[in-house]
């Protein structure tokens, strides 16, 4: 606005417009504003008043510059967090702040990744945050772009990964552009994706939005994390600031819950005292310092460690990593899980027979332990909670921070007789994880030489391609059978960024070209090995790497079906008596094939394939390779088995 | 009508008959069979299997009855397979199929397996005297009675074998097993390897 008078001038106009309707409506009521509108109007406007409210005074002549926006004061509040990206698809609502951010603040801290689509922002943003170590920003249109970025919202909720979420919207109706601007706005924007989402808010003025930004991420930050989102009012970055800025307060960071020293020193007696201590991990390890401390705990212990792979929480080559030994569990006498959040899912199933059936995999008696930050979080319309189980002992607090107290509690409770058993312990589980590796390589090696290429087949070509490098495998492993953890020796906490959390296809790509860019600044060779399924809901991702210069490996399991859904239809039909062949309709893709390698390269990314002989598969990962090496993303289309 | 197109194929496989050579017969009704049904789905094109879906089924199937049984009547998660779907005659006709899969190379003989460590267990010949019976069970029990007889596949646990076995019954079962454990001995399995691999379970 102009002046301060000129807007006092329209703002009191358009309130009295507003308290005239609303008197209007009842008839003799007292209008609620009648102490700050303008004199009272009753009947219809004048030709004035409507000349005015369709030619309202201009906040600033036409001419003369805008100075001091609104937005540039919101881009300092936000540098304040430390960020270094911030990703979007275009929008007209944020135009302000976009402007903001790329000129008034250098495009730096945070610098602008452009993408194609809002989910990929979303799923970006929680690929990075896995692999930073620290969060990532996403803008977002109003309704349209926040609800093409709510899946990804919801997988990043789900796996409890924080996102800081920008949305644009215009709260002043009489200040929309007509059109889309009114199409695309809402009265509450957050209510969209409020279910999967820690905090939001609307801020009002300058101050209102350096408050919420701060408070935003701070809450974010607490674990049980998850995405935190503020609205950014387009009125609010347009108009010029008034007076001098408000100060911008240091931030510090938020430490998270700790388990009480009485329930840490009782947690440790009865670890010592337990004959087959075991450690379930899900995702505990968010540092490298968390995975090192679980190490350490269970060396002191001799525990069997079973990894759930939501982080990378122990190293596959450490003899203590029994996560594919199912007797670990069946003769566990104490059991601690930490940050799982499928409590039930250690202890017992549930399987998948025409009548659901429960069947427990522990043995009478056997105690467990809970820590985990999930009894923070509240509830909601989503179930991703998982089946019930009641725990012995069950400890609100952040796992990661409470193992250094417990592994201290744990040195001092070991007596020298515990510890003078623990070479025994070794050796059962040296020898329990040497029958297992030998097992695995023979499975390997069925199938080695056949077509479609066998997926461990695969994945030792790429292994052997990586092996000796700085590599992080920036994708999931659920539908590899886990040959990676099988085979590879991973034993750095960058070398595995875990799963979706909430299973929705469409994460895939866009968390490996997130946590792609988070490794480009160290220097590591990202890999990503992605299903054709996962790879078809964003393909658009490409585009970003070709165009931020985001090295990345991407390989795609090309098995031509959403496997996983074949396989159920076929199972359903099979119970019914009925064609099992039906159930290819529908969750096949090879009809016709696509060309991945054409569509890589649609989007100017180097691609080689379909690979369907396996003798050819390892010259063109190594072609891949010195691409990715050399500073581009590259892509691999391997046709192989189902799983 | 797929299914039943291919019943009518008049393919009548009494006998169970293994393919020579280096694969299978590449177009064979049981192979094609084995795909429509979809049992490639879970066990791959060639019963290899995998640790997410289904079991290894080749090579070395199960014995006959027992592939049929664990079809009609499955344990597990698997679903059944009826004569309505899959009549006997194509039952045996996959099972041939199965069964002309021959043993391809071993982890030792693929450089990319053979590389493959063991962590900071150490190599098993640095453990104890049992790494060729160890080696023995991974390449034909492992996908049955799960790394180590942990359990996990189709056959039981094998932890705790000597309180219920000695070492001269385990060598007798391991050649003279009762249905569905395949017999390996001798087409497979050396007086040596049986000795081997007797002493390997009777460590578990």
């Amino acid at each position: 606005m102009k002046n301060d008078a000129e807007g006092v001038k329209r703002r009191s106009f358009l309130a009295g417009i507003a308290t005239a309707a609303s008197a209007a409506a009842t008839a003799g009521a007292k209008p609620a504003h009648a102490a700050v509108a303008a004199p009272l109007k009753r009947g219809p406007l004048s030709p004035r008043e409507i000349a005015l409210e369709m030619d309202p005074v201009p906040a600033v002549t036409e001419g003369e510059h805008v100075t001091r926006a609104g937005s540039d004061y919101m881009v300092d509040v936000f540098k304040s967090l430390g960020m270094t990206y911030i990703a979007s698809m275009p929008g007209s609502t944020f135009r302000g702040i976009q402007e903001s951010f790329v000129n008034y603040g250098g495009n730096t801290k945070p610098e602008w990744i452009t993408v194609l689509h809002e989910e990929i922002s979303g799923a970006m943003a929680h690929g990075y945050a896995k692999a930073a170590g620290k969060p990532m920003a996403i803008i977002v249109h109003n309704t349209v772009g926040l609800q093409h970025a709510s899946m990804a919202l919801y997988n990043a909720w789900a796996d409890r990964v924080p996102i800081f979420v920008l949305v644009g919207n215009v709260a002043d109706a009489s200040t929309r552009r007509p059109g889309a601007e009114w199409n695309h706005s809402a009265i509450d924007i957050a209510e969209l994706v409020r279910g999967y989402i820690k905090y939001d808010d609307s801020p009002a003025s300058l101050v209102h939005f350096r408050e919420s930004v701060q408070r935003a991420y701070s809450i974010m930050m607490t674990p049980p994390m998850g995405a935190s989102m503020i609205v950014v009012d387009g009125d609010l970055a347009e108009t010029p600031m008034r007076g001098p800025a408000p100060a911008i307060p240091v931030r510090h960071e938020v430490r998270a819950p700790v388990a009480d020293p009485q329930t840490i020193t009782t947690l440790a007696t009865m670890l010592v005292n337990a004959s087959d201590p075991v450690l379930v991990s899900g995702r505990h390890a968010r540092t490298p310092q968390g995975m090192a401390n679980l190490v350490r705990l269970a060396e002191l212990l001799q525990a069997p460690t079973i990894d759930q792979l939501g982080r990378m929480n122990f190293p596959t080559d450490h003899y203590l990593n029994q996560s594919y030994n199912p007797a670990v569990i069946r003769s566990a006498d104490v059991i601690v899980n930490l940050e799982n959040d499928n409590l039930f899912g250690v202890v017992g199933d549930v399987l998948d027979h025409v009548e659901r059936s429960t069947r427990m995999k522990i043995k009478t008696g056997t105690k467990v332990v809970d820590i985990n930050s999930e009894l923070l979080a509240g509830g909601g319309n989503y179930q991703d909670k998982q089946r019930y189980f009641s725990p012995d002992l069950s400890i609100a607090a952040d796992a990661e921070a409470t193992l250094p107290q417990l592994i201290a509690a744990v040195e001092s409770a070991l007596t020298s007789e515990r510890r003078a058993q623990n070479t025994a312990r070794a050796e059962k589980w040296r020898s329990a994880f040497t029958a297992r590796r030998l097992a695995d390589k023979e499975d390997a090696a069925v199938g080695w030489e056949g077509t479609p290429i066998s997926v461990p087949r695969m994945c030792m070509e790429i292994w052997n391609a990586i092996a000796h490098e700085d590599w992080s495998l920036v994708s999931m492993t659920t539908f590899l059978s886990a040959w990676p953890q099988r085979l590879w020796d991973m034993n750095q906490h960058h070398q595995y960024i875990g799963h979706a959390g909430g299973a929705g296809v469409g994460y895939q790509l866009g968390a490996a070209v997130g946590a792609a860019l988070a490794n480009k600044e160290r220097g590591r060779l990202s890999v990503n090995i992605v299903g054709d399924g996962e790879f078809n809901c964003m393909p658009g991702a490409l585009w970003t790497l070709a165009h931020h210069r985001i090295p990345l490996l991407t390989i795609i399991h090309n098995n031509r079906a959403w496997h996983q859904e074949l396989m159920h239809v076929t199972r359903v039909a099979d119970r019914r008596d009925r064609n099992p062949a039906g159930a290819s309709i529908g969750t096949t893709m090879d009809d016709p094939a696509i060309d991945y390698a054409k569509v890589s390269q649609g989007f100017g990314v180097y691609a080689e394939g379909p690979i369907t002989d396996p003798s050819r598969l390892a010259a063109a990962i190594a072609r891949a390779v010195k691409v990715v090496k050399a500073g581009q993303p590259a892509l691999l289309d391997v046709l192989t088995q189902g799983r | 009508m797929r299914i039943m197109g291919l019943s009518a194929l008049g393919v009548l496989i009494t006998a169970i008959v293994a393919f020579s050579g280096a694969a299978p017969a590449a177009d064979s009704p049981g192979k094609t069979l084995f795909s429509v049904n979809g049992c490639t789905q879970c066990h791959g094109t060639l019963g290899q299997g995998n640790k997410s879906a289904g079991v290894r089924l080749a090579p070395h199937p199960l014995p006959y009855a027992a592939f049929v049984s664990q079809l009609r009547k499955p344990r597990g998660e698997m679903p059944p397979y009826s004569a309505h779907l899959v009549s006997d005659r194509d039952v045996a006709a996959m099972y041939a199929y199965l069964e002309s899969i021959h043993d391809g190379k071993t982890a030792a003989q693929i450089p990319l397996l053979a590389a493959v460590g063991f962590g900071n267990a150490g190599k098993p010949s640095a453990l104890d005297g049992l790494a060729a019976g160890r080696t023995i069970f991974a390449q034909n029990c492992a996908s049955c009675h799960g790394a180590a007889g942990v359990g996990g596949g189709l056959g039981p646990a094998l932890t705790g074998e000597r309180t219920r076995k000695n070492l001269a019954a385990t060598v007798a079962f391991i050649k003279h097993p009762v249905a569905p454990m395949p017999a390996l001995f001798p087409s497979k399995l050396s007086e040596r390897d049986v000795a081997d691999l007797a002493a390997y379970v009777q460590s578990l």
